[in-house]
């Protein structure tokens, strides 16, 4: 229903030709469930590599030969799983359709702000790996603590640095960017 | 990760509100997916999961607003999501309603002397749009008023009627760029 039109445009555009489909509300029922069965999927694929990553952690626990290393990989498998609950609580996003009659601007807003948090706040994901990582990197230096080993683990310890700065980095921009986008909507919102 | 929830079974007055939207708004419902997505099988998906919100939004349908702007405000939304989805990062790529307004060439040679040709112009401009001015053009030429569309999209009065200035003049010269639409 709409009211009548004053502009040649909006006749243009409210004349489109319509394929006019309809949906009876079974067959919405059952799209809904197979939409709902896809996204369990959907999210099941999210956490797929977070389960990898622990599984190989826990072939590693089982196989190392001291209890540090043991340690080690204990560890990063908690930080992992850590991460992924972090993850599963915080990173949703507002789809839900308790949320989906809010006002456009509002949903936006919300959308913006889970995001930018979850962007802004790496350390979340980042910081519980960090403690398996350092005792990882301590275990086989004290097991052999040979120059060429403990070179070796420093340029692999650098290296991991240097990936966490970048991703870091790239996410505190994708944040401000982020943040420039909230401050707009804000205002336009503000405005009388 | 996207958040889920139980499908209730018995039939209510969520199916009953369903009804009457999709009944009243129906049409309106395909034309703003169109506005969302250009590719024809991904449109459907999208008028779809459109659906499927509206029917399992009326769940939690306070009657505060009225029907219409409950059904604009889900449908805009789905759309604003699914378009977030398709760009990511790529958001701030879209132009809004003062760019494009001061981008638009009345002097540009090409005629589009039809209502296809017109309408495939207007399509290239609405995705171009971020998501809230995209709202806003899309409920303006659903003929709302700007009241409204204020109600929808939750911007202040005055901003909603400076994007309708806007949005006036960039028609017009759409419109005349076409000369006049013929059938």
């Amino acid at each position: 229903m709409t009211d009548t039109p004053q502009n040649p445009m909006q006749q243009l555009w409210q004349q489109q030709p319509a394929e006019g489909i309809h949906m009876s509300i079974e067959e919405i029922r059952r799209r809904a469930a197979k939409f709902e069965k896809r996204i369990i999927w959907m999210n099941a694929r999210e956490y797929f590599a977070g389960a990898i990553g622990m599984a190989l952690m826990g072939f590693f626990l089982v196989r190392a030969h001291d209890n540090l290393s043991r340690i080690g990989f204990g560890l990063t498998m908690a930080g992992l799983a850590y991460a992924l609950l972090h993850l599963y609580f915080k990173g949703r996003p507002g789809t839900a359709s308790e949320q989906v009659g809010v006002q456009c601007a509002n949903f936006f807003l919300e959308e913006l702000e889970r995001t930018r948090k979850l962007v802004d706040n790496l350390w979340w994901y980042l910081g519980p790996l960090v403690p398996g990582l350092v005792v990882l990197t301590i275990a086989p230096a004290l097991a052999n603590p040979q120059p060429a080993v403990l070179l070796r683990l420093a340029i692999v310890d650098l290296f991991i640095a240097g990936a966490f700065v970048l991703v870091i980095r790239l996410n505190k921009r994708a944040a401000r960017c982020l943040q420039k986008q909230i401050d707009e909507l804000r205002s336009l919102q503000a405005t009388p | 990760m996207i958040a889920t929830k139980a499908i209730p079974a018995r039939k209510s007055s969520q199916d009953t509100l369903y009804e009457e939207a999709a009944d009243t708004f129906g049409l309106a419902l395909e034309r703003l997916t169109r506005a969302y997505e250009a590719d024809p099988d991904h449109r459907r998906d999208l008028l779809q999961e459109i659906h499927i919100a509206l029917w399992r939004s009326f769940a939690t349908f306070d009657q505060r607003c009225s029907l219409r702007t409950w059904v604009y405000r889900v449908a805009h939304n789905v759309g604003a999501s699914h378009v977030a989805r398709q760009y990511r990062n790529r958001l701030q790529t879209l132009a809004g309603l003062e760019e494009l307004e001061a981008l638009a060439d009345p002097q540009s040679g090409e005629s589009a002397a039809d209502r296809t040709l017109t309408l495939q112009k207007l399509f290239e401009l609405i995705h171009k749009l971020k998501p809230l001015d995209r709202d806003v053009i899309l409920s303006y030429l659903e003929g709302l008023g700007a009241h409204e569309i204020g109600e929808i999209t939750g911007l202040s009065a005055q901003n909603v009627a400076t994007k309708i200035h806007r949005i006036k003049n960039i028609l017009t010269r759409i419109y005349n760029e076409g000369g006049q639409i013929r059938d």
